[in-house]
């Protein structure tokens, strides 16, 4: 028996040949979500993107870096989702910036973050209960 | 023999519609698999308790789940279709926190891998604890 599903077949089945040429968004393990056209698949969800590009929010900023032809080892695939044409990507609140912005919002927030995480360090050690 | 011979289930290739709670889990084990093309390379995961949830899992198909990652991102969706790792397409999909994922907001349609799942809630009467028990006595005792 042939692995390549029929037509019917292809839209019951679990397996991601429904998406093929679909753009889709990649949910990755560490957080990263990439976004591109599925040119290929396996059955460990390895997966070929083309026209790649990662999707990077801050807050109410984000930006599309793109990135060119990635393979993805299915290891660090949470989720793949098809994005539907008719509706918005992104809520209409959220506005598209540059790379350097981005970047720039990114290590804000990381910094934020750490000083954040410094002060309660702080606070710990003043606190003897 | 070779090893994906020695599934006590069969699996049906495409049979995922539900089909009345008899069907897989009851069935009489039959002793043979052929999934097209795998071969050896990723050789289905051969515990019986794990096919037992492969098939309860299909019974559950067209039913209402929300699945919980192991990165607390919680979708609600019906559920399309499962496959002997557990991974799981769901369609009509709404995320549970959609402030804390815009990302996903127009995604309708998901596929996800079974190894991050941590829970599937199920719907009220998605379970029937009897078959499940008897089945599960069946699999304990060796088919």
């Amino acid at each position: 028996m042939s692995s390549w599903a029929g037509p019917d077949e292809i839209f019951l089945s679990t397996s991601l040949a429904g998406f093929l040429d679909k753009k889709l968004i990649v949910l990755l393990r560490d957080g990263r979500k990439l976004l591109g056209t599925l040119c290929s698949f396996d059955q460990f969800a390895n997966v070929v993107l083309q026209g790649a590009c990662e999707r990077v929010i801050v807050g109410e900023l984000y930006c599309d870096v793109p990135l060119g032809l990635y393979v993805i080892r299915g290891e660090n695939v949470v989720l793949i989702g098809e994005l539907d044409r008719e509706k918005d990507e992104l809520p209409a609140h959220m506005t598209c910036v540059s790379e350097a912005e981005i970047r720039k919002a990114e290590k804000a927030e990381r910094e934020a973050r750490d000083l954040k995480g410094s002060m309660r360090k702080r606070m710990e050690f003043l606190d003897f209960d | 023999m070779p090893r994906f011979c020695l599934l006590p289930i069969r699996l049906p290739r495409f049979h995922l519609r539900r089909s009345g709670l008899s069907s897989p889990l009851l069935a009489p084990a039959p002793i043979s698999i052929s999934l097209p093309g795998e071969g050896e390379r990723r050789s289905p995961p051969s515990s019986c308790c794990f096919l037992l949830f492969f098939s309860y899992f299909k019974e559950l198909v067209g039913k209402e789940v929300t699945v919980e990652l192991k990165n607390d991102l919680a979708i609600r969706g019906t559920l399309h279709s499962v496959d002997q790792y557990l991974n799981i397409k769901l369609e009509n999909t709404r995320v549970v926190d959609q402030d804390k994922y815009p990302h996903m907001l127009s995604v309708r349609n998901c596929f996800i891998r079974g190894s991050v799942v941590r829970y599937v809630l199920l719907p009220q009467d998605g379970v029937d604890i009897d078959i499940l028990h008897d089945a599960t006595r069946r699999e304990a005792r060796g088919g």
